[in-house]
């Protein structure tokens, strides 16, 4: 009997204890608004242990989507990923926080990046870059080489009719086109005459289309599948994926240049968990972050860190097309900084890209 | 007795009134609100309605949509008439079981990884594209993937199991000696089956078909992943609204289909009051009341 309460007694004591331990540890906790991929365990396993912080996130495949989802919150995300065109729109309806420029680490940075423009106002910072990509051409080896697509035009030979993959959202796919257009370094700054003609340049791809893809994992696979030999507004981000599954992909950069897409981090002004926020950024500037963010399973990019490039496999940095600082700033160098239409109304170039989705 | 039933009975308009006549009042109201820089804003606006009847893009949604319902759903009775008439008669007990459960096997698997794995089907690369090749049945692959056609065959796979079961439980009313009366009075089979069988698997193929455009109208699984978005549809339309937060845009698609659905749920409707079943049916009723 006494042996029994013995037991008994010892059983609640250790509940007890563990409960108090638990209680005296308590797991922080970080609320992310992400592009999907960044919820890939590869990606939040690493900062969840180090910091004992659990994650929990809300992923988008658009940035008009993540407007739309930062808009209507209240105190509920504590960080946000974001291209620059939309740090600008968020700061000037004060929906973002400033950063304290000395909490972040820059110094390895390639040059472009260590102080980007679109990420400061007023001499304060609001979004740490941590990736980029290349709006350009992607296609199937097999079927087109090197030389077709040095211009955008093969998009509208029949060499590739019901073979031409959409991504369905509208900026990267009519800012590439307006980059064939010859309109870079400002694809999206267009004046209405100009609009015009990107519109009836996006309508005639129409019939050349295969199939418009939600998301990019979608696009991914129809490319490893065959089903789409061309991508406008594509590069490394899936061709790298794709060669790493042994498929005739590659990406080029055509003459008339393409765009950039850049993912950057800020804080919301009514992050409920600023320290966290604060952790996770710094986390994501360091080398391993970098490298885990270069090689995410839904679509691969190049980072601003160049040390992460060390930690890199030469396949992957082949993928890439990127191997050092040079190489990364002779890329840049060809593409535009992707930004939202200046001289129209979001609303006109959405309009245009849903009758070019409906067109048959 | 009634003491229990008075209570139940009150489930049916509490159902009606929670999840239908609510949800529906709020579908109504929101489609009045206006989007303002991409957040709606209460308001009384006739804006989004006008914009429905002018902008060719709703338009051309709504007839892609009612298109692809109708053809889903009468395709869908049509295959799943034989069915349902081979597992009523042609089968034993026995195995009767063994064939409705194979039937809805599938529905035990998630919907979208069906879908998707539909694509493994029909790609140019796929299952069949490679069988035709190899039996020389074709010599370049079939553009089947991203069309109307994978549209219309992801939607039957789920549509015709169910129709086929709807369609049974009706011929299950059939009594069996009619059948039997009408051989020995000399009917042959097509006679049998035109005057007895297929009158009473009409009721059932009137649900079947029912629930197929209801399913098919609003379906955007099969759209987007066998159709690859190049049937521009409602439910399509939908997610694109709500991609930017256009709820009040999105409420009034949604209470177009509901429109759509009414009027052509109304126009079969009458249309079956005019069959020989409901009119035998309806003479009946009178006598009875005489």
């Amino acid at each position: 009997m006494r042996s029994r309460v013995a037991v008994t007694v010892s059983v609640l004591a250790c509940c007890f204890f563990l409960l108090a331990a638990a209680e005296a540890a308590p797991q922080k906790e970080l609320n992310l608004l992400c592009w999907v991929s960044y919820e890939e365990r590869s990606m939040l396993e690493p900062f969840e242990k180090k910091y004992n912080v659990h994650v929990k996130y809300k992923t988008f495949v658009s940035d008009d989507q993540m407007y739309a989802l930062l808009g209507s919150s209240k105190h509920q995300y504590d960080v946000v990923t974001l291209g620059p065109e939309y740090v600008e729109k968020l700061h000037k309806i004060g929906r973002l926080a400033p950063l304290n420029a000395a909490d972040y680490d820059f110094k390895d940075y390639i040059k472009p990046f260590q102080k980007f423009p679109l990420c400061w106002f007023d001499g304060k910072l609001y979004a740490v870059i941590d990736g980029y990509g290349a709006n350009a051409l992607l296609y199937n080896t097999n079927h087109l080489t090197a030389k077709d697509v040095e211009t955008y035009d093969i998009l509208w030979s029949p060499k590739v009719k019901g073979k031409v993959g959409i991504w369905d959202w509208y900026l990267p796919t009519m800012g590439t086109l307006s980059s064939a257009l010859g309109n870079n370094p400002r694809p999206t700054d267009l004046s209405q005459q100009k609009f015009q003609v990107l519109d009836q340049k996006l309508m005639k791809l129409r019939p050349q289309v295969a199939a418009i893809f939600g998301s990019p994992s979608e696009l991914t696979t129809a490319v490893a599948n065959d089903q789409v030999w061309i991508v406008p507004g594509c590069g490394e981000w899936i061709s790298a994926i794709v060669r790493e599954q042994g498929k005739p992909v590659d990406w080029a950069v055509p003459k008339q240049g393409g765009q950039m897409w850049i993912e950057a981090l800020s804080i919301p002004n009514d992050a409920p968990h600023p320290d966290v926020a604060k952790l996770y950024v710094q986390w994501m500037q360091t080398p391993e972050a970098q490298k885990l963010k270069s090689e995410r399973k839904a679509y691969n990019c190049n980072v601003p860190n160049k040390k992460a490039y060390d930690l890199m496999s030469k396949a992957h940095k082949d993928a890439l097309k990127v191997h050092n600082e040079e190489e990364a700033i002779k890329l840049i160098d060809k593409l535009a900084v992707r930004r939202l239409p200046s001289q129209q109304p979001e609303t006109t170039w959405q309009d245009a890209w849903q009758k070019f989705k409906a067109a048959p | 007795m009634k003491i229990h039933l008075q209570p139940l009975g009150l489930l049916h308009p509490l159902w009606q009134f929670g999840f239908y006549l609510i949800p529906v009042a709020m579908l109504c109201t929101v489609s009045f609100w206006l989007l303002q820089d991409f957040q709606p804003k209460p308001a009384l606006d006739l804006q989004n309605y006008q914009q429905l009847l002018t902008n060719h893009v709703y338009q051309q949604g709504l007839f892609s949509s009612l298109k692809l319902a109708l053809a889903a759903s009468v395709l869908s009775v049509v295959l799943a008439l034989p069915l349902a008439f081979a597992i009523t008669f042609a089968i034993t007990d026995r195995f009767r079981r063994f064939f409705i459960f194979a039937l809805l096997w599938p529905f035990f698997s998630n919907y979208v990884t069906r879908m998707f794995s539909m694509q493994l089907l029909l790609g140019e690369q796929g299952v069949l594209n490679q069988v035709l090749l190899k039996l020389g049945v074709i010599a370049v692959p079939l553009k089947l993937l991203y069309s109307e056609f994978a549209i219309l065959l992801g939607l039957l796979s789920i549509l015709v199991p169910v129709s086929a079961m709807i369609i049974c439980m009706s011929l299950t009313k059939l009594d069996r000696t009619l059948l039997d009366a009408a051989s020995n009075l000399g009917a042959s089979k097509l006679q049998t089956f035109s005057r007895i069988s297929f009158p009473f698997a009409l009721p059932g193929a009137l649900g079947a078909f029912m629930y197929s455009f209801i399913v098919s109208i609003g379906d955007f699984v099969c759209p987007r992943i066998l159709g690859g978005n190049q049937v521009y549809t409602l439910s399509i339309l939908i997610e694109d609204r709500m991609k930017v937060n256009d709820w009040p845009m999105a409420a009034v698609l949604g209470v177009m289909i509901m429109v759509a659905s009414l009027v052509v749920m109304s126009a079969v409707l009458y249309g079956f009051t005019l069959t020989p079943t409901a009119m035998f049916a309806q003479r009946q009723a009178r006598q009875n009341e005489s």
